[in-house]
């Protein structure tokens, strides 16, 4: 499966996470980890926001928006995903 | 009796406020935390022999820090040492709450879980078994419905168990991988040497993940710095050998034993079809609705204010002159009836009539609130206010702030950057709040009639307009920063409970009732004696010291077109917005709005209601932005650029309304 950054899926789709951008700011990175973006979790895209920036991700039972530009660090592996 | 101190702590949106009053009831108190103006909620109960004093925790991820509200959470725990901590855990999405409770558990405190939203959990066809996970968790568990009450009794006799010892903690400990073990244990090793009183363990785990509060921490104790530099090689060390930060490894390894624990004691029983919050999101997030409803849902609060609230308005007015006519009628003391007469009911009692306009407001903002729009509302607006140079949060800070600037100003606290949450801050005064609102419905009225809504609500467009104009300037001026992340939890909605809403309108009215009690009154009383003094003087008249005041400040204002008796109440405006229109009732009698709408021009009155939106925020405006900014220059930078703005945009307004009508 294709190796994509988050900000690359549409909604519907889900992927895992397996790993961060090497150049992901560090407060950055805490703020994932503190909201369950970790590796292996699988993150679904549920919507974009009104006027497309920020999207609203489902991970861990539970919904967080990132915007397009942080979502962009996180590289994810795209699942067979329903539509 | 016993007095101990509980620590309720949880992530946000956890029911954790709704938990707090049930078990301290309407007994609260708010204070600030040191050094800061984050409200501090404490609240009492008397439970068998033992007082219980809760003390509520701003609600945080984890202790890790990024913003100030998290920091607050995070030293009282370590530092202030609570008996018992309770950890306020959301049923029905465990999985990232445990995130939390393992890092408490860390720190050695004495946990106590509150599992909530039971209810909400069993809906979703959540089945945890309650036992295996307090075994697993090593800690004991009370399973709690907050919203209907469930589970208060036995939280409390809970906590006293552990307090008088009868609960036996055996907490589990994450594995972490071998390299990361061993450095754990070399420094915190060390760390016992220099420190007593703080778990060293999760110190030593809080070094290897680089928590910056912690570093400093640790360097300012006397020969910490040679333990920081340990860390720092073993931080390296990792780093090379599993390559990765051991930020992520450390993390990964708790959720990794969540996952497995998750495991063990969930069923689910059914998947639901059905996601009442997915379904309401499609709609208030929608990409063309989205915008539109937003709209609507303000201007409906603001409807709702003034509808609602405006036979109960008229009613107390019809009181108030009932009272007056009386008192005038009477025989007692000439000095003691122009006291109550032209300072307490003239003034005072002008301000009082509005009560049910600001508790109303404050009721509405409290639904919103407690419902979970507000997150929406930042998540379809961060794009725009990014492009004013303000986060999304920056939209419930605005909010609030038609409320009351100062709940306003403090919301900030939950923006990270500094860049951001001062922006959010230096601009919020801008936005007319409850107190500036009965100002502007009595100009309005006046001179707009039929239109006096119109002319109002377009106050509060020119307050955010302006509000999202000076952001931008502070932002490419003077506070070139980087831009926090927007990495925030959309809640799903919920039908909130009429005590939490009553209760939240409550402690923000309160604090509004407090504020007419001492401040505005204690401000009638000085006013009235200005008016009345020196002795002989015709009441409120130019030869009165609030006469000489008033030519003293009214040569600067006449371009505008206000006379003195508009000058003085602009000036003690400053106290609280709401005394001017206390000191025209008492300087220019009861009439004082038939005077007004001879002495004004349309465009005039117009560009008074512009000049009292933006003229320097009010003096509990001024004292918060000064404890939340913590300096004296930004406090005087607010007042400066709105004393400007004001002189400006009234100037401007008075014109082009003139050319208009």
């Amino acid at each position: 499966m294709p190796v994509l950054r988050l900000d690359e899926l549409s909604d519907g789709e889900s992927a895992e996470i397996i790993g961060y951008d090497e150049e992901t700011p560090p407060n950055l990175k805490m703020r994932f980890v503190g909201m369950g973006l970790t590796r292996g979790v699988v993150v679904k895209r549920v919507r974009r926001s009104v006027l497309g920036d920020p999207i609203e991700f489902r991970v861990r039972g539970y919904c967080v928006s990132l915007r397009r530009s942080e979502a962009r660090y996180i590289k994810v592996r795209k699942l067979g995903g329903e539509k | 009796m016993k007095e101990i101190v509980v620590a309720v702590i949880g992530n946000p949106n956890v029911g954790k406020s709704t938990l707090f009053n049930e078990l301290t009831g309407a007994k609260q108190y708010i204070g600030n935390w040191p050094g800061v103006t984050v409200e501090k909620k404490e609240g009492e109960k008397i439970f068998g022999d033992y007082k219980i004093r809760f003390v509520d925790l701003p609600g945080t991820y984890g202790l890790g820090v990024s913003s100030i509200d998290e920091r607050i959470a995070r030293d009282y725990i370590i530092f202030e040492k609570p008996d018992v901590v309770v950890n306020i855990v959301d049923a029905s999405n465990l999985d990232r709450n445990l995130y939390l409770t393992l890092e408490l558990i860390e720190t050695g405190a004495r946990v106590v879980i509150a599992l909530n939203m039971m209810d909400i959990a069993e809906s979703k066809g959540i089945n945890i078994d309650v036992d295996a996970l307090s075994k697993e968790l090593g800690v004991p568990i009370v399973p709690t419905i907050a919203t209907k009450g469930v589970g208060i009794d036995e939280l409390c006799s809970v906590i006293i168990k552990v307090v008088e010892g009868k609960i036996r903690y055996r907490p589990p400990q994450v594995k972490y991988p071998d390299t990361i073990e061993k450095a754990i244990t070399e420094i915190s090793g060390l760390l016992s040497r220099i420190t007593k009183d703080i778990n060293t363990r999760w110190l030593a785990i809080k070094l290897l993940m680089q928590d910056e509060g912690i570093v400093e921490y640790i360097e300012g104790i006397e020969g910490g710095g040679e333990i920081v530099s340990v860390a720092r090689n073993y931080v390296e060390k990792i780093r090379s050998e599993l390559g990765e930060d051991p930020l992520f490894i450390i993390a990964e390894a708790r959720y990794g034993m969540i996952s497995e624990m998750m495991q063990k004691v969930i069923s689910r029983a059914y998947v639901k079809a059905v996601d009442i919050s997915d379904l309401l999101d499609r709609v208030l997030t929608h990409r063309i609705l989205g915008l539109p409803i937003f709209f609507v849902i303000m201007w409906s609060v603001f409807l709702f204010t003034f509808n609602v609230a405006a036979p109960i308005v008229d009613g107390i007015d019809l009181l108030f002159s009932w009272i007056g006519e009386i008192i005038e009628s009477s025989d007692i003391n000439p000095l003691l009836k122009s006291f109550l007469v032209d300072g307490i009911i003239s003034g005072f009692c002008s301000i009082l009539v509005f009560v049910p306009n600001i508790f109303f407001l404050f009721l509405a903002m409290s639904i919103l609130e407690d419902i979970g729009y507000m997150s929406r509302a930042a998540f379809n607006l961060d794009r725009i206010m990014r492009k004013f140079g303000l986060h999304g949060k920056s939209i419930i800070s605005m909010i609030l702030g038609f409320g009351c600037n100062i709940p306003g100003i403090m919301s900030a606290r939950t923006i990270e950057s500094e860049e951001d949450r001062l922006t959010t801050i230096l601009v919020n005064p801008l936005i007319p709040c409850s107190a500036r609102l009965p100002v502007l419905v009595m100009i309005a009225s006046i001179f707009f009639g039929r239109y006096a809504p119109l002319a109002v609500f377009s106050m509060y467009v020119l307050g955010m307009f302006l509000a999202l104009f000076m952001a931008i300037l502070i932002r490419k001026i003077i506070l070139r920063g980087v831009v926090s992340p927007f990495v925030m939890e959309l809640p799903p909605y919920r039908l909130p409970s009429t005590k939490t809403v009553t209760i939240h309108m409550w402690n923000r009215g309160s604090k509004f009732l407090k504020k007419a009690g001492y401040i505005i009154f204690s401000a009638t009383i000085i006013i009235w004696a200005l008016a009345a003094l020196p002795p002989g003087v015709e009441f409120g008249g130019p030869e009165s010291y609030a006469g000489m005041l008033g030519r003293l400040i009214e040569p600067i204002l006449r371009p505008l077109g206000y006379n003195w008796q508009i000058a003085v109440a602009l000036f003690f405006g400053f106290i609280a917005k709401e005394v001017f229109i206390d000191v025209l009732g008492m300087l220019m009698g009861e009439d004082y709005e038939a005077q007004l709408g001879v002495m004004l021009s349309p465009a005039q009155a117009y560009g008074l209601m512009v000049f009292v939106v933006v003229y320097v925020p009010c003096l509990a405006s001024l004292a918060t932005i000064k404890s939340e900014t913590g300096s004296w220059k930004w406090t005087i930078f607010v007042c400066l650029y709105e004393l400007i703005l004001a002189f400006i945009l009234a100037f401007a307004f008075t014109g082009l309304v003139g050319l208009i009508i």
